[in-house]
């Protein structure tokens, strides 16, 4: 079975690197940057299942991150973790398209939960455009 | 400049001294959730390595185990504190606005719990539970109970809990602290206490003994439509 890819961008980075370690040994691929620019590399690069995305950062702030993130990848699921939690940044960051918004700090149990939830989105997602696909062509051809 | 405009110019400079406190807490306890989200990630790796054989062979996996649930139950507590610092912090968001007062009282009873139970007594609820949505300054309310807790904790005995209720009347609230009172307890400390920020939000105090408890009794108005 292939690994669930998970992305981490978060600048505290015992925090993101302690995660990604947790996430491997309970067999997730879990790739971890420090910061929004890194986290645009990294999409542009690999194709993550979900990105788990801090909000306050340096630079590019997460919300700046998810906008830029969805122009790459308009199918990325984007769960929000932040230390910063408000009811009107998690309204705002749902409207922008994050798929979850949780707040810090979070058992991993539940985090992967999310992980697994926003994987079956993508994999949804991805049969819906491979079933217009195949319907266009169907169309097309005559079929 | 009038008196009176002068006074306006003091409650707006002091309500904004608090709003810049308020800002600056409600900042830091954003980063304090980190470090916390921090702790619990690197405590969650310290438990995750315990069930590698490296660490079973060793024979510790125990007494790593221990370690990693005495961490675990601090960073939880670490993590209320902090999102009941956090709310309270945003009491100085506004000088009127629509706010559950059920929540901010709730909060403030949290927050002043080991105050109480360091003169060993008990502190106990009602009414907090169900929402009450109002208009009003819920920093200048919430200031004005924690007053009325301080007061009236200052004349209990510790023989009954100290109690915070919470109803809603027409056309607002009323808050309720009381408790029994002990037997060397001056008159003087059963009166309602004095510099709560009462006009802030046209609040008004009243106070009585009734079966040995000592009863303080605070209005909160709506200001909708003020």
């Amino acid at each position: 079975m292939v690994k669930t890819r998970v992305l981490i961008v978060d600048d505290e980075e015992d925090f993101a690197s302690a995660l990604a370690e947790r996430m491997r040994t309970r067999g997730l691929e879990a790739d971890c940057v420090f910061s929004g620019d890194d986290a645009l590399k990294a999409v542009k690069e690999k194709v993550y299942d979900s990105v788990v995305l801090d909000l306050a950062m340096p630079g590019m702030d997460g919300m700046a991150t998810l906008r830029a993130m969805l122009q790459i990848n308009a199918d990325l699921q984007v769960i929000i973790l932040t230390g910063q939690a408000t009811v009107a940044k998690s309204v705002e960051a749902v409207k922008e398209g994050a798929f979850e918004f949780l707040e810090k700090p979070i058992k991993l149990d539940d985090l992967v939960g999310k992980i697994d939830q926003a994987r079956t989105r993508t994999i949804e997602l991805t049969e819906n455009k491979m079933n217009d696909m195949i319907d266009e062509l169907i169309k097309r051809r005559g079929w | 400049m009038s008196p009176d405009n002068k006074d306006k110019k003091d409650v707006a400079g002091s309500f904004a001294s608090l709003t810049f406190v308020g800002e600056i807490t409600a900042s830091v306890t954003h980063e304090l959730s980190n470090v916390v989200g921090t702790i619990e990630q690197v405590s969650g790796l310290i438990e995750d390595l315990t069930y590698t054989p490296e660490i079973q062979d060793a024979g510790i996996a125990e007494r790593l185990m221990d370690v990693v649930e005495r961490v675990a139950r601090q960073t939880e507590r670490g993590t209320t504190l902090i999102r009941r610092l956090n709310r309270f912090a945003h009491l100085a968001d506004n000088e009127k606005v629509e706010c559950d007062l059920a929540q901010v009282l709730e909060n403030v009873a949290a927050l002043s719990e080991r105050l109480v139970n360091l003169k060993k007594v008990n502190l106990v609820t009602s009414g907090l539970a169900d929402s009450l949505p109002l208009i009003c300054n819920p920093l200048m309310v919430a200031q004005s109970v924690f007053g009325m807790v301080k007061r009236v904790l200052s004349t209990a005995d510790g023989s009954e809990p100290l109690r915070i209720e919470l109803v809603g009347v027409s056309r607002g609230a009323l808050v309720t602290v009381s408790a029994r009172v002990g037997t060397d307890v001056a008159d003087d400390m059963m009166q309602a206490p004095e510099n709560l920020p009462l006009e802030a939000f046209g609040g008004s105090l009243a106070h009585r003994t009734e079966n040995g408890r000592f009863i303080l009794e605070l209005t909160v108005p709506n200001s909708a439509g003020e």
